[in-house]
Order: structure tokens, then sequence, then C-alpha cells
């Protein structure tokens, strides 16, 4: 060891911290009515911090007398320097003396803070009884005060003493709190930590302690977030009472009140009887309703009762009030009662429904806690959870309101395993695909006007069962693309799509109105939990939709998000690569739990998992090895198969089971002719390589019949090359499409469209690459021509649309191209303007569909499958 | 108390109580005294207490349901169902219990109030085993029956109407009584019947995946807990070890991959530890055997009574405090809410607070560098601190200074 005064053994060498501690005694320290800039108060309390400099503990072993003693002396120094600044009559050396009190009750060895500790609480005590004391003083004295009882809760031997000086806090802490609304957070603080540690000592305060900080989380003043602590301290109260029953006394005390106070607010906006039902349920008739809580109160701010509910000891819980009192909340949507009330105003209709998503908000919050509180218990309530979340789900529009009943069925999926996920899957699949199915189009920048679609009814029953099936769509021409690709068939079909994807109506103003990225990765995150819970469920055809929107959303997130960006750990909002994580992770959870021995899109999904690997030092390459190792059980199993093996599901041909499936007749879409594709596979596919170089005749091609007749002769194309199974879901999606066509369908293809673009991106680059680029130069031709076509069919909307609509394809057409990275540039742009293309076989053959029969004719001839469409 | 420690609990029909032994040592740990029960109708309520449904004694036509605490030999509370109790299972958290009546009716209690949540006609005759996955109730009845309930919607009576049938699925394909049950992960359950065969059944999909035959009436199943293989008990006293996979290579006719045979009479229960390392089965000839399961070896032999034994367990008893416990009611209530009681989950003795003030001195550190002016904060303060308003100006002349002083002073203070 060095000696005293020499060189240091090094930076462990404990005489170093003795001398540090000296010198920010005797240098840095201020004498009371000195002062020291905030600089330097942040460095001393990180220097003590760091160094340890009042821990006192020597190195084992070799016990060094002197060290010790000059060790001691120097803490000595510092808390007689300490205890001075607090004495201090100057307000900031008593602030800062408090402060470094505080620092000084954590550090302090063991023995130390046993001799002075009662000292210190005296000091910290004075301050804040002083009756006129300054804010920050009162503040930092709750603060050290707090700390005080932290470290003292460890001596136990100390407990007599510290729950009387426990007690002697509580009144002035009350004053506090009743004071100045500034210093309440701290106060409060100080509160909650005596109620843990030391409930006794507040038992006789008991009504004054309920009443204040009933007052403060009715307070109009009070923020949000600090109300949250108020509340919290409300919720442990009861923990001061022994008995048990003081629990559910509070909780019921809490509902009555939050009761009243929505029969005022919500007066008008929903039925009369609904509060009193509640009160009937909450206070069972004979028995007399219990005290109220406090008089002053306003809607908001009441999640006391998630607290209580993860408390400790066991309380009784009104569930089915509670339930009906979130049911009630949840259900207004602000819209006026058919027995209009005399008292309601438009301004007080105003003033809920401003208040209302936050209002939501809360009461979904606390739903969340009573789930979580309630596990197992929960059982016969259930039911009554399972449907208010439905019927919810059609309500919720607010982006926030989404996410957190996403995560509420994450909660209820986990909490209660197969049984819910049954009772759940139609709503979580309709809502999830209804949130989940424009990403695609969103992340291209194309921005399309179906996505406020989306969020203004996600959940209409109707609505996503259109939605449904053009995924179907979607997925059919995704799959298809790779070989749609090469026919030049498909090439006129593109050209003039670039053309009328100008037609298509498209809103700057929409952009807001997108389904924002938190609510898609709630939904990915809840699809995930669904997917592991009950993947393996039968219902319906759900699990073929969901595997396929997911491959969808993955390929589409992973394409447009560009390489992987780690972000700092800070939160804030969710970026496209939390969509890419999300996305893959529930790309995993279908793959694992497909009833099938080969999932049908695994090797694209091996393909994703594979790049995402490659973002080296990412969650997501993290997830992706992780996903790999999942993998390598399903791609090479070791575990046997619980079934004799049967010669449907041989597992080489992905395609067998699924085929197995519909051809089980389950399938509602099921045309007789299904599998009448697979022959036709051939007869298509040998006319269109006669034909190789056919691009720039298309320049041509403009009129409205040959465009129907391109499209649709590419679109069966892309039937027959993809997998069987779609398309008899795609002939007869193709039926129900042509008569019910509108604008609103025309809006969604485009964002169909440029999914497929996407996925020809990635399947097919270098085919497409020298195809597809002619269509780049001729672009602006076709565009002209087009625009007279299009008052044809419609003429007000599309023409009115035109103005504002070039720029954003614009800018869709070259963003994509500079997403990519760069070596592979030429191949991307020439694909990327093959988006437009595939758009305009939906939208000419909704054209065709609208117009006149007289264009079908031309598709009859060369389609077998024309049975369908006419 | 043998908290941490694993006990092997063993009952017999004839009234030979329960007994408790350790499962490492073999020492006896407890012994509950009376007891005779049927086979599948002991169970550990959450490790928290033991539940035993007793065979009925002739007199009236009600069951008899003991509670015993772990630590008290004797019984702790009897109640009386409605009809004798054959079955007993309850949720993994001890909410719920649910008992499988001599007519086939199953009770749904509620543990912590004795409340009677609802009750219904399962089977056509008794039920005799239960399992659960999630909150999916399994039961196999003496017709030959297995039925699938969703709790979620047995517990609703608005579901309950709306549903077309009560129960989920109802397989039929075991010709005779099924006397065992036993799920695993991903809704995989196994079933045993006296037809000679085992079941294995994908719940989920509702389905059954295939069958496996042996040489005689099968009593108990148990699944090893790394889910490859499950030992079936059969009734000459073999133990079957069979494959839940089937290799594809063969024909299936080696689904049997071997067998325990150290028992004279039938094995009536089975009960398979947690590391998958122990097999405890107990027999019709009064005998309780510890099996390792990698050397197929006995490793311990108990005599349990003369009767037969009808239960085997392995718990951990845990010694919470509890509520008290309620006897289990022989109606439904009318129109009385669930109680919905929380229980405490681990009692934690001096909670631990972390520290504050360092977090609040850099709030407030950082409010003052953010007005520029600490005296925004300090004052209106008497005294001396009407000189605050200047400290800014003060401040920023000898800020420079100071730091530079402090910092020239410290290494020259190592030498003192």
């Amino acid at each position: 060891m060095a000696a005293p005064g020499g060189f240091l053994a090094g930076v462990k060498d404990p005489w170093l911290k003795v001398r540090l501690l000296r010198a920010v005694v005797t240098e840095r320290l201020p004498q009371p009515g000195a002062e020291l800039p905030q600089a330097e108060v942040a460095s001393v309390l990180e220097a003590v911090r760091t160094h340890g400099l009042l821990v006192e503990s020597l190195p084992s072993g070799s016990p060094d007398p002197k060290l010790a003693e000059a060790w001691r002396a120097a803490v000595d120094a510092w808390v007689e320097r300490v205890v001075e600044l607090v004495d201090s009559d100057w307000t900031y050396s008593c602030w800062l003396g408090t402060l470094f009190l505080g620092l000084t009750v954590q550090e302090c060895s063991n023995k130390r803070f046993a001799v002075s500790y009662s000292n210190w609480f005296e000091k910290i005590l004075s301050n804040l009884q002083e009756p006129s004391g300054v804010q920050l003083i009162s503040s930092v004295s709750c603060t050290s005060m707090r700390d005080l009882f932290a470290r003292l809760a460890k001596f136990l031997n100390l407990k007599k003493e510290a729950s009387s000086f426990a007690g002697r806090v509580v009144e002035p802490a009350l004053r506090l709190l009743n004071g100045n609304a500034s210093v309440a957070a701290e106060a409060v603080d100080l509160l909650t930590s005596v109620i843990m540690l030391y409930p006794s000592s507040v038992n006789r305060h008991y009504n004054k302690v309920e009443s204040a900080i009933v007052a403060k989380v009715m307070s109009t003043e009070v923020v949000v977030k600090s109300s949250e602590k108020f509340s919290r301290a409300l919720a442990l109260l009861p923990s001061v009472r022994v008995s048990e029953d003081s629990w559910s006394l509070m909780i019921q005390k809490i509902l009555i009140m939050v009761n009243y106070l929505l029969n005022d607010a919500f007066i008008g906006l929903e039925e009369e009887k609904k509060g009193h039902d509640i009160m009937m349920l909450l206070v069972p008739a004979g028995t007399n309703p219990p005290p109220t809580l406090g008089d002053q109160l306003r809607p908001g701010g009441n999640c006391d009762v998630d607290q209580s509910l993860s408390g400790s000891g066991s309380v009784k819980v009104p569930m089915r009030a509670l339930i009906a009192l979130i049911r009630r909340v949840l259900l207004v949507d602000g819209s006026l009662h058919k027995k209009l009330f005399p008292s309601t105003t438009s301004l007080h209709q105003e003033l809920i429904c401003f208040e209302l998503p936050s209002l939501h908000s809360i009461f979904l919050d606390l739903l969340n806690a009573t789930i979580k509180g309630m596990r197992s218990q929960l059982l016969p309530h259930a039911v009554s959870i399972i449907q208010l979340i439905t019927e919810y789900f059609k309500m919720a529009t607010f982006p926030n309101l989404r996410t957190k009943i996403y995560s509420i069925v994450q909660l209820l999926l986990t909490s209660t395993g197969i049984g819910t996920s049954m009772h759940l899957l139609q709503a979580i699949v309709s809502n999830a695909v209804a949130d989940l199915n424009c990403s695609g189009a969103n992340d291209t920048t194309i921005i399309s006007t179906n996505a406020s679609k989306v969020t203004s009814e996600p959940s209409s029953k109707s609505y996503s069962k259109k939605r449904k099936q053009e995924q179907q769509i979607q997925n059919s021409v995704v799959l298809s693309s790779e070989k749609a690709a090469i026919s030049p068939k498909k090439m006129k079909g593109s050209y003039v799509s670039i053309a009328s994807k100008e037609m298509t109506p498209e809103t700057t103003g929409d952009v807001r109105m997108l389904t924002p990225l938190s609510v898609r990765i709630a939904a990915l995150e809840t699809l995930e939990i669904l997917l592991n819970v009950g993947g393996a469920l039968r219902v319906d055809h759900w699990r073929s939709e969901v595997d396929l929107l997911l491959i969808n959303v993955a390929t589409s997130a992973c394409d447009t998000g560009g390489y992987y960006e780690q972000k700092p750990s800070t939160v804030e909002e969710p970026s496209i690569s939390d969509l890419q994580l999300a996305s893959l992770k529930a790309l995993l959870a279908s793959f694992l739990s497909s009833p099938h021995a080969r999932p049908p899109y695994l090797a694209r999904g091996i393909e994703l998992f594979r790049r995402g690997k490659l973002e080296i030092d990412t969650k997501l390459a993290e997830f992706c090895s992780h996903a790999a190792l999942a993998l390598d059980v399903l791609v090479h199993p070791r575990a046997l198969s619980l079934e004799k093996a049967s010669p449907v599901g041989s597992g080489l041909n992905y395609n067998a089971p699924e085929k197995a499936v519909f051809g089980a007749g389950k399938s509602p879409f099921l045309p007789s002719t299904a599998m009448e594709a697979e022959d036709t596979y051939d007869d298509w596919l040998a006319p269109t390589k006669d034909e190789p170089a056919e691009a720039p005749v298309n320049d041509q091609a403009i009129g409205t019949n040959t465009a129907v007749t391109m499209s649709n002769d590419s679109r069966h194309l892309a039937l027959i090359t993809e997998d069987p199974k779609n398309v008899p879901l795609r002939n007869a999606d193709a039926v129900q499409d042509f008569p019910a066509s509108t604008t609103g369908d025309i809006k969604m293809e485009d964002a169909d469209a440029n999914e497929i673009a996407k996925s020809n991106k990635m399947d097919n680059p270098s085919s497409s690459n020298s195809v597809l680029a002619p269509p780049c130069t001729t672009k602006p031709d076709s565009q002209k021509h087009l625009l007279p076509s299009s008052p044809e069919q419609k003429p007000t909307e599309y023409v009115s649309h035109l103005g504002n609509k070039s720029p954003g394809v614009n800018a869709s057409s070259s963003k994509p191209a500079t997403s990519v990275e760069a070596p592979v540039v030429p191949v991307i742009a020439a694909s990327s303007h093959q988006a437009p293309g595939v758009n305009s076989t939906m939208l000419t053959e909704l054209f065709g569909s609208e117009s006149s029969e007289d264009s079908f004719p031309g598709i009859v001839d060369a389609d077998p499958d024309s049975d369908y469409s006419s | 108390m043998a908290a941490p420690e694993q006990l092997v609990l063993a009952a017999s029909s004839a009234d030979a109580g329960v007994a408790a032994w350790d499962l490492r040592t073999g020492g006896v740990a407890n012994r509950y005294h009376p007891c005779a029960s049927r086979p599948r109708a002991v169970f550990s309520v959450a490790d928290r207490f033991l539940a035993a449904a007793q065979v009925a004694t002739g007199g009236g036509n009600s069951g008899l349901v003991h509670f015993y605490h772990w630590g008290k030999p004797q019984v702790a509370v009897k109640s009386f169902p409605a009809e004798p109790i054959h079955a007993l299972i309850a949720d993994p958290e001890g909410s719920y219990l649910i008992g499988g009546g001599s007519n086939g009716n199953i009770f749904l209690w509620e543990v912590a109030s004795g409340q009677l949540l609802h009750t219904w006609h399962g089977h056509y005759r008794a039920v005799r085993c239960f399992a659960l996955y999630d909150y999916w109730l399994v039961s196999g009845s003496e017709d030959g029956s297995i039925r699938v309930w969703d709790l979620i919607t047995m517990l609703d009576e608005q579901s309950r109407l709306n549903a077309k049938t009560l129960y989920m699925y109802n397989f039929s394909q075991h010709a005779l009584p099924v006397t065992d049950v036993a799920c695993f992960l991903g809704g995989i359950a196994v079933s045993s019947s006296e037809d000679r065969t085992c079941k294995i059944w994908s719940l989920p999909q509702g389905r059954m995946l295939r069958s496996i035959s042996f040489p005689v009436s099968i009593d108990s199943v148990a699944l090893d807990s790394r889910g490859h293989i499950f030992y079936a008990g059969g009734r000459d006293g073999k133990i079957y070890v069979a494959a839940m996979g089937v290799d594809g290579s063969t024909d299936g006719s080696d689904d049997i991959l071997g067998a325990l045979d150290d028992h004279s009479k039938a094995v009536t229960s089975l009960a398979s530890s947690t590391d998958g390392l122990l097999l405890v089965s107990g027999s019709e000839d009064g005998n309780v055997r510890v099996w390792d399961t990698r050397s197929q070896q006995v490793i311990r032999k108990i005599k349990h009574s003369q009767g037969p034994v009808t239960n085997v367990l392995i718990v951990t008893p845990k010694n919470v405090n509890l509520p008290p416990l309620q006897p289990l009611r022989k109606v439904c209530a009318e129109n009385v809410e669930p109680q919905s009681v929380i229980l405490p989950r681990s009692e934690s003795d001096v909670p631990t607070l972390g520290y504050k003030t360092c977090a609040y001195a850099e709030r407030v550190l950082d409010a003052i560098q953010m007005h520029g002016d600490s005296s925004i904060l300090f004052g209106g303060a008497g005294g001396p601190n009407q000189q605050g308003t200047d400290w800014r100006s003060r401040y920023l002349e000898l800020q420079d200074l100071f730091a530079g002083e402090v910092l020239d002073q410290l290494p020259s203070s190592r030498s003192n």
C-alpha cells in the first residue's frame, strides 16, 4: 500500500478516496452562504457516488488503522460541513446541504448511519416543518427524508424508532401536500414510502391522508402523470389498516365515486339506467352505502384500482360492477342517446367528446390492470370481457386506443390461453387484417387513400371481409408475379397501368390517416401471440389468410425499410425497423405453429430471416438467428410425427396439404372447377412464349378494350402460374368484385398492386430488369393517352383527382429506387416502375366491368375460365 | 415443514388414509386420515392443499370431499356435493375445483368461496377422469366418451345458450370406459381405456391423431415430462412405455417400446416427476414404486396398505397463508357474484426502496439549467436570499475561475 503522502497504488487504492474526499470538502463544498454552480453540484454528486467516497469500507485482509482514521476524519469533515449547510439561513446553502445530506444518508457506512440518523432526521424534519418553507427546500427535504426512511428500513433493530419517526413525518407531509402543488409530487413520494414501510404509523392519520390524496387526485391542477403517483398512494393506503376488508372498501368507494362522476358526465349520452344498475351491483340492496370518498371530482385519473388489484393481501373485488363500469365508459361514443336529455347541451357533448379518448385510454388501462390482477379469477367474467373487447374494437379508431386494446387482447390471450383465442379469433383476425393490409402501400410512400378507410371503419364486418378477399387477390398476384414478369402480355398490362395509375385519386391530406406503425406493430404482436396460443385451432380458414398476410407484411416491411436501424433505447415513436422486427416475429410464429409439415411460405420466410441475419449487431439479426435455430427443427425434423404419415401430407410438395384442406370443401369460395387451373397452366404459358418483345407495341394499346383484354390476359397468366389453391379463390373474388367495384375498390387495388411491385423486386429482379426497362421511357406517353379514356368510366371523380395525383405518383415511383441498396439500383429502378403497371391491371379490369360488357367477349375467347367473369 | 422437497402421496380405495413420503429419501413425511378415494379423485390444489373425494359410504346419495392442509394430519374441511365425486381436478392457480360425479354431472366450484359456479350434465355415465389444457377441460367417462369443454363458455349463461352443443368436441372412439387422460404442450392429449388402447388427440384440431393397441386394459397414463414417450399402466401389472411419435419408416408395430414389470396387480395410477427422471406408480397390490426412467429399474418400493393404491401424486407443498378453506356448496346459489378474491402471491419481507436523491438532484439541476437562472427557483424567500438575483451574474463570473481552481488544486492536493 502506498504511503499517505506518496503515490497511489492505482485507482483501487483506498487512499485515493480519502484524498479526493478531503479535496472535495476543502475545495468544492462551499461555506454556508457561498455558492456552487450547478455543474459543480453535479460533479460533486458524481464524484462521491462513483468513487464511493463516503463508504468507509476498508479493504479486507490488510486493515490499515491509519487509513481508517484518515477516512473517518474526512467523512466527519464532510458531514460537519453538510450539516452546517443545512443549518444555514441561506436558501441555496440549505438546499445544497439537504441534498448532500440525502446523498450521505444513502452512501455512508452502516455504523455511521446508525449513530447519526436521528440527528439527521431532526435536521431534515425542521426543514419540513418550516411554515414558510421555500419550495425547493421542502421538496429536497422530502426526497432526503424519503431516502432516510429507505435506508432506515434496512436496520431491522431500529424498527421501533423508525416508525415513531415516520409518525412524526406524516403531518408535515400532509401540510405540504395540501399546500403547494409543485412540492406535492415529492411529498406524496415521501408519504407513499412511509405507508409502505411503516403502515402502522400512518394508521391514526388514515382519514386525513385519504381525503388529502383524494383531493389531489380530483383537483384539476395536477397533471395526469403525477396524478398517477397520487393514485398509487391512495391504492396503497388500505395496507395501513390491518383488516383485509379495507381494500375492498376502498375499491368499492372508488367505484361508487367514479360512477357518480360518470352519471353527471354522460348525461344524455347513454341510457339513463346504466349508472343506477352499476350502483345496484356495487351496493346490494339492504346494505348501507359506504361513506363517500371525496366531493369535488372530475372524470379522469381513475387508475387507482390498478395498484390495489395487484397489491398484496387477499382482496375481494366487486368484479361485475368493475366490468360494468369499464363497459359503461368504453361504449360511450359521444353520440346522443335516443332519449335526449333536456339538460344536454352541445357544449357539454363537445366537452365530453374532447375528453373521451383520454377517458377511454384510462379505462383501458384499468381493464388491463384488472386482467393482470385477477389472473385466473377472471374466468367467470371472461365472456363479458371478450364481448366488451369485440365491441370496442369496432369503436376504437384512435391509434393509441387501438394499440391499447391490442395489448389487452395479448394479455388476455396469454393469461387464459386457447379458450380465449377461440373466442377472440374472429375479432383479432379481421381487425389485424384490416390494420395490416394497407401496410405495403404506405411504406413505399405511395400514399393510398385506402388507408384512411382502414382507420375509419376498421372492423365493420363487410368491410374486412372484402379486405380479406382482396388480400387473397393480392396474394395470388404476388405469387404469380415472378413468372408474370417474364410474360410479354404482362408487359402490355403494365404499360397501360402506368398511365391509369395516374387516375387513382390520391390526396396528400391522407398522410395523417394511415394506420400508424404503432397500431400495425400491435396488430402483428397480437397475431403472433394468437398463433402461439391457438395456432392449431381449426376454425374456418383463418390460418391460410393470416399466414399469407404475415408473409406479405414481412416482405414489404423488409423491402421498404431498407437497413434495419438499431435505435437508442429511449422510448420514442416506433419506426419501420420495429415493424420489421415485429413482422418477422409474427412470421416465425406462423411457421412454427403451422399445421403443415412445410408451411407454404417457408422458403420466402427463410430468405427474409437470412437477410435479416446480416444486419449485424441489431435486435433484428439477433432475432433472425433465433428464428433460424427455431426453424431448423421444422426443416430437419428430429422429433417423430404424432400421426402416421398419410399420402396427403407428404411434406415434399407444400401445396399438397393446402390442397387437401381446400378439397375438403371447407372453403366458402371453392368453385367446383377448382383444380382445372393446373391443366391450363401449360396452355397459357405456351402462347406467351411466342410473342417475346411486344412491349413497344403497347404504346398504342390505350383503348379501353385493349387494356382490358391485356390486363385480363396477364391476370389469368398470373392465376395459372401460382399456387393452385389460390386459383379458385381468385376467380370467385373476381366475380364478386366486378359488380361491386367502386372507387374504394380502386384505391385498394392500388395498394395491392404496389405490394406486387415489391414482391417483383424481391423475387425476380434480374429477369424483370431487362424487360422492364422500356416502360420507364414510355411512361409519360401512355399517361397522356390514358387520360381521355378515364372520363368514360367515371367522369367526375377521375378528372377531379388528376390534378393532385400526379405528384404523388412521381414520388412513389422514384422513392423505392433510392431506398434500396446501391448495387442493385438499376434493377430496382426498372422494377419499381412496374408497380403502376400491375396497378392498371386492376384498374382496367374495373373499367371493363363498369363500362360495358362489350369488353368482355375479347376475354371470353381467350380464357377458358371466363365462365366466371361473364 | 417440507417446503422445498417433493413428496410422493398415495391414497387407497380402502380407508388407509393418504400417505406422504419424501421422494428423495423415502422417509415418511406425513399421513392424512381418513381417506378412501377412487382413482383420479385425489388432487393437490395448486400445491396449497390437498383435496380428496371419498368413495361413497352407503348412507345417502351425496358425495364427500375432504380437504387437508399439508401440516395437519386430520381433515380440515368436509364438503358434501350433490352426488359422489369420482374425479377431481383443479386449475394450476388453484382458483377452481372441478368434480365429476357418479351420474355424469360435472361440478365447477370456486375454491375461495366454495361457491358452486356451475354444474352441468356432462356424460351419460360416471365421469372417470379429467385433464386441463389452459381452460379447456377434458373429461373421460364410463360410457367411453371423451368430451372437451371450454370453461369460459361454460361459465357464461348467454354463451351456453348460444352454443350448439355445450361441449366443444365429443370423441367416441373408445369402446369401453375411459380410465385416464393426460394433456401435454400444444394441446396433445393421451387417453387410456379399458378397450386396450391408448389414443392420442389434438385438442385444438379436435381430432384423434392415432390409436395404440395394448395387450391388456390400460388403467392409467402418465406423460414423460419431455413429451416423447408416455407410460401406460396395464391391468396385468406392467407399465408399458409407448412412443408418442410415430416413425414414418415403420408400420407402427413398435409403438410400445418396452415395459416396466414389477407390480403384481393392475397399475392404477402413475405420476412422472417434473425432471422426467422418476416415475411413481401405484398398484392394486398395495405398493408404490419409484422408478428410474433411464435405467428402467425400481429404485424404491414402498408398502402403502393392504388395500389397492388408487392414486399416486408427486407434489411440492407450498405453505402459504391461505384464507380459511370453505366447504364446497351443494347447489348453485342464485345471483351470487363470484367473489374474485385475489390471493397473496408471495410474502416479501421488508420492502426495499431505491434511493431518489440523485435522480431528484439531476432533475432540479436540469431545471435550473433550463431556466438559466436559479434565482427563479429560489426566489421569494426572505433574509439573505434577496441577494439571490445577483447569483447568476456572479456565477458566470466565477464559474470559470472557480472550476479552474478546483481542477488545478485537485492534483496538488494529492501530495499533501
